[in-house]
């Protein structure tokens, strides 16, 4: 196993922390506008993302805070960020849905379900047709998405021009209220690669080693010049839609039995009973992460907001004779 | 000086561009075999080989993908069909082109052209006849373009392919076969500049497109009855030359505002209403604006002349403005 | 508000012209204070205020003429009446269906909203002060505009049938003397009172002086001598008096009346009681050069305390001379006569002239002047130089 496993670990904890903070914070009134929770889906990010350089591109969704820390972000300029501060990623211009950090590769969180396809396949072409080197895309969407027509349309495209695109399904059973198979022509999306002419495989998506093999196959696939793949990460989405979501369409039971299989717990039980992970490491992981994001934290509350004349800054580069 | 056509001028500023600087490439549909449905990219056909592309029609990514090619390093030129395709990928356009930028704080610069034909054709009907520059005019994010002559044409594209912003160029359908002068040697026409193309002391009329066409001819008859009308070209609407047309309202004292799209809420009203802001007291007379009828574009041809504006309208405009 | 309108300062006056406005544009104005300046054909007057209030916009401006009763200006009666009434251009105000009745009575004023007459012709109407209700329009909709502002314009200035005239523009100098003696008529109570005087000896004295002096000594120098000796006597004529306080001088500042080319001018003789007639006469001589070169200065022709004017030379005997102001008095000499007198010893003749002194009977009773002139027939007699 090339990977460090403890890296993983690390990973899934960080993520954990940060979105269960966040949702302590803006239940306290402390982050304005939404927050959508990855809790639960941490092993897909992280498993996908430990295969990822640096110079590798990223799109992620409205939920993405665990994309962008599994590729390596900032705690506190994230939390700024979601604080509305100056000194958050997008200098408060952006917020928790759309957290961006172009020098991370982290082509944007977006708003719009499915958005971030076009965005994906566009980098896609740039990498093969002009920059003509081994990066690769990961595109990240939900199961709602994949009912999209930017999904199609995206798909299809990938393929025909053969990008280094690796699409990342994580089907977590929800589109907001919405019950994946209610709204879903196929149960399991992975099926929809043959319409696009690519591999497509379906994972345990809250078995990180799973994820990180099926993520490893598929970008050394695409680096290599072959093309595009489909993963559907099947996962479960832990927490509601956004944080406030009162949660009529499911039973209070199904989420309680999906907590039992919640990743972060599986894989602890598997390190600790290869001796990799023992209660004192676990414990000093913990501490390492629950401090980086008190650190993130005070950053954030003790940043400015920033002031009003910066709402007509960063539109364009060369704005002269705009009209603001 | 030489005379080349409108599609030609385009052509020459893509070609030269192209040479010069190898990130940018080009794609949209039926360009890479066909040279573009009218000769646009004729004079770049088997220059560049990853370079122009024929794309899928699938216009949420056609327009989407430019952002992550941007993103990445290139300089995409993307061609909209038509302009009311435009429509069909709008939310690539709007909320992605148009705000990616702005809600990461500017941390990179988007360099997108999206440039194809608008305007009326001939019979063309409702879904191949639109001219839509307002909407773009009025949701922030995206510089607009819209040339009258073949050596405007050049010298913006060349501004537009050195310009780090995104850039939705529209080319007037009838004016595509139009030939007029254009140097051989390098030359840029700065965005927010509009050309006076004909003096005059007792009318200002303002025009883009075809419009400008019109206006000249009617202009050209008003002269014979002593009517000296001047016509201000202000090709770009993102940003545009406030000080020109207010300087020219100071002279004249009388106004007019031609565009073919629809006269209601078009262009029009925000170039009159900021005169009625800056310059009330130096208006002699209510301003007027001419547009098309407020209906979709009808195929029969006397039909689709009764909703387009012509010069015939300008003159009567004119007229009643001076009590003639 | 208050709409000023141009007075009727005569029974055949149909228009006046604003020569001056005392108070701006946003100044305030008590009942009484004058307001403006308004000249007919001969007569500048100056109009007071009728009320207490704002100078809210002046309709005719300097130089431009109005017909009686038409209004000149507006006076706002309040502060909140001034900022409504102020020059900016109102925006036709839309009233909402539900208003029922309005909520004051409005006055009769110039409601630019409801004319109908663009921008630009409002501006155009409003710097020079026309009425625009009188202004034919010929826009779209009868709207007034430009053109019809500035053809009303010039038919306006046609329309003064005077007998063809030249227009003389005014001179500072001519302004000047219009002005400081326009404000003497208006606040002195001139009286003038004549004697004719026996000057044989005085004119045989000046005749002995000329002819042993180095100096060319002219009769106004001699007259300058006398008077400024004559003052020291009557010390009530060398004052001013502005109203309210009268100041009496130590010394005679003598003003002495110049016909100039440009018009009267007054130069001054600083201290004429302290000199000697040669050196009143050298200064004499100077002031002549200055006048002739138009070199003088301001300090030159100001400060007088008692002023003389000759029209002898031109032949007038008696006159009404207008008051220096703020002096108190001015004394006009006549031509110099020769007046035959029948004596026992036979016929002899007698120079003789006719002095004019105008008093403000504010300060200065007749009898005292009087009295002046005879003492200056006395000093005439018998001559001390």
């Amino acid at each position: 196993m090339g990977v460090n496993l403890l890296d993983l670990y690390e990973t899934m904890v960080r993520i954990r922390l940060f979105d269960t903070k966040a949702e302590e914070l803006f239940l306290q009134g402390k982050i304005p506008g939404f927050i959508h929770s990855y809790v639960g889906e941490e092993a897909v990010a992280t498993g996908v993302s430990a295969n990822l350089r640096p110079d590798d591109y990223i799109t992620s969704t409205h939920r993405g805070h665990g994309h962008m820390i599994a590729k390596g972000a900032d705690l506190k300029l994230m939390m700024a960020e979601l604080y509305g501060k100056k000194t958050g990623y997008c200098k408060g211009k952006g917020g928790s849905m759309h957290i961006m950090d172009f020098s991370l590769g982290v082509l944007g969180a977006n708003g719009v379900v499915g958005g971030g396809i076009p965005i994906a396949v566009g980098a896609g072409m740039a990498i093969k047709l002009v920059r003509k080197s081994d990066q690769v895309v990961v595109c990240y969407f939900g199961d709602g998405a994949s009912n999209r027509g930017t999904f199609h349309e995206g798909l299809n495209w990938a393929s025909i021009y053969k990008l280094p695109v690796i699409f990342v399904c994580e089907n977590n059973m929800y589109a907001s209220t919405a019950y994946m198979p209610e709204t879903t022509s196929v149960l399991d999306i992975s099926a929809r690669a043959v319409g696009y002419n690519m591999p497509g495989i379906s994972v345990d998506g809250n078995d990180v080693l799973a994820v990180y093999e099926a993520a490893k196959e598929a970008i050394e696939r695409a680096r290599r010049g072959e093309g595009p793949t489909l993963i559907e990460a099947k996962t479960y989405r832990l927490k509601g839609h956004f944080v406030g979501d009162p949660e009529l369409y499911r039973t209070k039971d199904e989420v309680k039995r999906f907590w039992e299989k919640e990743p972060i717990g599986r894989f602890e039980k598997k390190l600790f009973e290869e001796g990799i992970l023992t209660e004192g490491k676990k414990r000093e992981i913990w501490e390492k992460v629950e401090k980086e994001i008190e650190e993130a934290i005070r950053f954030a509350e003790e940043s400015d907001f920033p002031p009003p004349e910066d709402a007509l800054t960063d539109l364009f580069v060369d704005d002269r004779g705009y009209d603001y | 000086m030489r005379e080349i056509t409108f599609a030609e001028a385009i052509c020459e500023a893509l070609l030269e561009e192209m040479e010069r600087d190898s990130t940018i490439f080009t794609y949209g549909e039926d360009i890479a075999k066909q040279g573009g449905i009218f000769g646009t990219y004729k004079c770049i056909l088997g220059k560049f080989k990853d370079r122009i592309i024929d794309t899928p029609i699938s216009e949420e990514v056609i327009y989407g993908s430019a952002v992550g090619a941007a993103l990445a390093g290139a300089r995409p030129v993307v061609e909209f069909h038509f302009a009311d395709f435009i429509f069909t990928g709008m939310c690539s356009v709007v909320n992605q082109i148009m705000k990616i930028r702005y809600m990461s704080g500017g941390q990179k610069k988007l360099p997108i052209i999206l440039r194809g034909p608008d305007g009326v054709a001939r019979a063309a009907a409702a879904h191949h006849s639109q001219s839509i520059e307002t909407i773009f005019m009025h949701v922030p994010g995206i510089k607009v373009v819209i040339p009258s002559t073949p050596y405007d044409a050049k010298g913006l594209m060349k501004t537009a392919l050195r310009s780090d912003d995104p850039v939705i160029f529209f080319e007037h359908k009838r004016l595509y076969k139009t030939k007029g002068p254009v140097p051989e040697e390098e030359y840029f026409i700065p965005f927010g500049k509009a050309d006076v193309k004909k003096e005059g002391k007792d009318i200002t009329i303002i025009a883009t497109s075809r419009m400008v066409l019109e206006s000249l001819e009617a202009a050209k008859e008003l002269e014979n009855e002593g009517i000296s009308a001047e016509v201000i070209d202000l090709r770009t609407l993102v940003p545009w030359d406030k000080e020109t047309v207010i300087n020219s309202v100071k002279k004249t004292h009388k106004v007019i505002i031609a565009h073919e799209t629809w006269r209601r809420a078009g262009w029009g009203a925000e170039i009159a209403a900021t005169i009625y802001e800056e310059a009330f007291e130096y208006l002699d007379a209510p301003i007027k604006r001419i547009g098309a009828r407020n209906v979709p574009h009808p195929f029969s041809p006397p039909l689709e002349d009764a909703v387009i504006p012509h010069k015939e309208d300008v003159i009567k405009a004119a007229k009643e403005i001076l009590s003639l | 508000m208050y709409e000023l309108l141009m007075p009727k300062f005569g029974l055949t006056m149909e228009e006046g012209k604003v020569e001056r406005w005392l108070k701006k544009e946003g100044e305030e104005v008590k009942r009484g204070d004058a307001i403006v300046e308004i000249s007919s054909e001969k007569i500048t007057n100056t109009v007071e205020s009728p009320v207490d209030g704002i100078l809210a916009r002046i309709l005719v401006k300097e130089g431009e003429t109005a017909k009686v009763g038409t209004p000149i200006a507006i006076i706002a009666l309040s502060k909140e009446e001034y900022e409504r009434i102020a020059t900016k251009v109102e925006a036709p105000q839309i009233t909402p269906e539900e208003k029922e009745a309005p909520k004051e009575e409005k006055p009769l004023e110039i409601r630019e909203e409801e004319i109908n007459a663009s921008p630009l012709a409002k501006k155009i109407a409003r710097e020079r002060g026309i009425d625009l209700r009188l202004v034919k329009g010929t826009g779209e909709g009868g709207r007034i505009t430009k053109e019809d502002v500035l053809r009303y314009i010039e038919s306006m200035e046609k329309k003064v049938e005077a007998p063809a005239f030249k227009e003389i523009p005014l001179t500072t100098i001519r302004r000047t003397i219009a002005e400081r003696l326009s404000k003497s008529s208006h606040t002195t109570v001139p009286v003038t009172e004549t004697m004719e005087i026996d000057v044989s000896e005085l004119m045989k004295a000046f005749k002995r002086i000329r002819e042993s002096s180095s100096v060319k000594i002219s009769l106004t120098a001699v007259f300058v001598k006398l008077i400024s000796n004559l003052l020291s006597e009557f010390p009530n004529f060398n004052a001013h008096f502005d109203g309210e306080k009268i100041k009496v001088f130590e010394n005679v500042n003598m003003g002495v009346a110049f016909d100039t080319p440009d018009g009267l001018l007054v130069p001054v003789i600083k201290n004429a009681n302290k000199k000697s007639l040669e050196e009143i006469a050298k200064e004499l001589l100077e002031i002549a050069e200055k006048v002739e070169s138009r070199k003088y200065t301001l300090d030159d022709i100001t400060g007088s305390t008692f002023t003389i004017t000759n029209l002898g030379m031109l032949d007038v005997d008696i006159f009404t001379p207008v008051i220096n102001p703020p002096e108190v008095a001015i004394l006009g000499i006549g031509r110099a006569r020769k007046v035959p007198e029948i004596t026992q010893e036979g016929i002899s003749f007698k120079d003789k002239i006719w002095f004019s002194l105008t008093f403000d009977h504010r300060v200065i009773d007749g009898a005292p002047a009087a009295r002046f002139l005879k003492r200056l027939a006395e000093l005439c007699r018998e001559p001390k130089l």
